[in-house]
């Protein structure tokens, strides 16, 4: 690995990660019925409705930013969950285990899929 | 190793710069400048899952609250006669014929707003809202003729007699508190309310004690520049309380699911420490479950990130309000840029529970139905009406909030849309500019279970100064069916 490419790669997750606070594009919504293809992507999606439906509902803009229509990677999301950042609180090992937090990792992920599906099927 | 360095300084940086936040403007769904003089209603802009259609029942309603079935199948609307923005109507019950005409059996005095109507045992039964004289469960004959169940409910204040539903021979309403967070300030006078009502404030179910945090604010009932007032939690504007001060219960309350039976007498409390349960419906199972708006960013006591809330409603229960937030005590909850709320119980009065299921910041959850079998679908499922944010007046919101008709499955708390506007991001048809969902407000399963109806309350919109401006006759019932 030489410099360049580090450098490089921390700037595009830098700037990935801000655009979780300082934008707020938009994110079609959809009114579809989706059966999960796991249990786990069930699991993180009750979770996620509990603990982060309230200002991300549906993964979409509403009090806090749109989560799903930028390529967050899953480790900086599972790191956003446990430490909060911005107006986001953290949720420690005793809200959510680790097994927990990459369910949800694991459950915007796949939304994000489903929304982008979405935006190039209209 | 040597990648720790640069990624803890990524992290840093990224840290310092999410403070945006703040920098950000609220943009709420009702932040629009809306000219157009008559409602434009389209069924195609509203996306439903598929197999389902839309079609609209009535229009150019003003302020339609909620619908009911008499025992024909005849739906019958209430058009609730006061909206926030201080419009004070003559709020009305309708019967909606076939062919979108109306007629009224019962209109009202100005003591709206009539938050909701059902129909049992040859008698609708509306909760009268009661802003100016306060709250009232009405039961009216299909020939207009009315009798009042019980008055004097406390609803002068920010929230309302809500409901109603019947079951065994009783009639269950929810009371709204008089305040966003137990304490009286500048906010209820924006409202209108302090001026008319300088003494008015939450009353609890039960005795409770509360720490002596007092609230200072300007005082906004006298002209005295530089005059202050000091307010304590559940006491008259400009009245501090002392450390352990004794605040009395009584019946009827705030902020409580209350029950009385159906032919009148004594009421009762169901359950307590809600905020404003305002949707109520049994489930399959015979469980009441309601919708409860939870705390705004305003007042002298604002919480921040609070989204609204199903209930399952457990006899004789203490719910949270206003020290908790899904269980959780609110001295927990970040504010940003601000220290923590204090809490104001000296004791709690119980252990409060979690809740069924929550629904995002400011959504407004509202009226709410259960679909009773498979005939429409989702059979056990919730049927919720999500109106819609009234920011800026209740807080900052990103992107507009709610404006749909979520399902929710009770077990595991999952909100789906079910029916969402078409378009490049949630909002009302309004800002849209379509012709689609605006705020709904009630869903109703018809007589056989196989359609829901949305009553839809028609355009508001908002501003910080000048709060919401409601449009009149922009009301709308749609009926949502199965494809055959």
């Amino acid at each position: 690995m030489n410099r360049l490419a580090i450098t490089t790669g921390c700037l595009i997750l830098i700037v990935a990660y801000l655009f979780t606070g300082c934008t707020v594009p938009r994110t079609r919504p959809l009114a579809e019925v989706v059966e999960m293809p796991t249990e786990d992507l069930q699991a993180g999606r009750i979770m996620f409705n509990n603990k982060c439906g309230s200002c991300h509902p549906g993964g979409r803009s509403a009090v806090g930013p749109s989560i799903i229509n930028k390529p967050l990677p899953k480790f900086l999301v599972r790191w956003q969950i446990r430490h909060g950042a911005g107006v986001m609180p953290a949720f420690d090992e005793a809200v959510l285990t680790d097994e927990e937090v990459a369910q949800i990792a694991d459950y915007v992920a796949y939304l994000r899929k489903q929304a982008k599906r979405s935006e190039s099927e209209s | 190793m040597k990648h720790i360095v640069p990624f803890s300084l990524i992290l840093t940086l990224a840290l310092l710069l999410q403070g945006c936040y703040g920098m950000l403007p609220s943009d709420g769904g009702g932040q629009i400048a809306y000219t157009a003089r008559q409602r434009y209603v389209r069924p195609a802009d509203v996306w439903l899952p598929e197999g389902y259609r839309i079609e609209v029942v009535a229009s150019g309603l003003t302020f339609p609250t909620d619908l009911t079935f008499d025992e024909e199948g005849i739906p019958h609307v209430v058009e609730s006669g006061y909206a926030y923005g201080e419009i004070f109507l003559q709020p009305k019950l309708l019967r909606l014929d076939p062919s979108g005409d109306t007629s009224v059996i019962y209109a009202g005095t100005d003591n709206g707003p009539w938050n909701g109507v059902t129909f049992s045992g040859g008698h609708f039964y509306i909760a009268e809202g009661g802003q100016l004289r306060g709250g009232k469960i009405l039961k009216v004959g299909k020939d207009g003729t009315a009798e009042t169940l019980v008055s004097g409910l406390p609803s002068y204040g920010d929230h309302h007699t809500n409901g109603p539903v019947v079951r065994d021979g009783y009639v269950y309403f929810g009371q709204g508190t008089a305040t966003n967070s137990a304490v009286v300030g500048v906010d209820n006078a924006d409202y209108g309310w302090l001026n008319r009502y300088r003494d008015f404030h939450d009353i609890p179910c039960e005795d409770i004690t509360v720490r002596a945090y007092n609230y200072t604010t300007d005082n906004v009932l006298t002209e005295a520049t530089g005059d202050q007032a000091v307010t304590g939690p559940y006491s008259p504007y400009n009245q501090a309380v002392t450390p352990g001060e004794l605040i009395r219960g009584s019946v009827p309350c705030n902020g409580a699911v209350m029950r009385l039976p159906q032919e009148g007498g004594a009421l009762e409390v169901v359950a307590w420490g809600l905020r404003n349960p305002y949707g109520m419906a049994f489930s399959p199972a015979g469980e009441l479950f309601v919708t409860d708006n939870m705390y705004d960013v305003r007042g002298s006591r604002p919480l921040w990130g609070t989204g609204d809330l199903l209930w399952k409603i457990e006899s004789g229960k203490w719910y949270g309000w206003p020290d908790y937030y899904k269980g959780i005590p609110v001295a927990a909850l970040e504010f940003p840029g601000k220290n923590k709320p204090q809490r104001v119980l000296a004791q709690d009065p119980g252990e409060p529970p979690r809740p069924v299921a929550g629904f995002g910041v400011h959504s407004s959850a509202t009226g709410m139905d259960f679909a009773h079998s498979d005939a429409f679908g989702f059979g056990g499922q919730a049927f919720v009406a999500l109106f819609g944010d009234l920011a800026p007046v209740v807080g900052k919101a990103l992107s507009p909030v709610g404006y749909q008709v979520v399902r929710v499955d009770p077990e595991t708390g999952i909100v789906e849309p079910f029916a969402v506007n078409r378009g490049d991001e949630n909002a009302p048809a309004s800002r849209l500019r379509t012709g689609g969902l605006e705020r709904p407000i009630a869903v109703t399963f018809g007589p056989n279970d196989d359609a829901l109806y949305v009553v839809d309350f028609g355009i508001v919109t908002t501003d910080k100064r000048r709060g919401a401006k409601p449009r009149l006759k922009t009301g709308v019932v749609w009926k949502i069916s199965k494809e055959p």
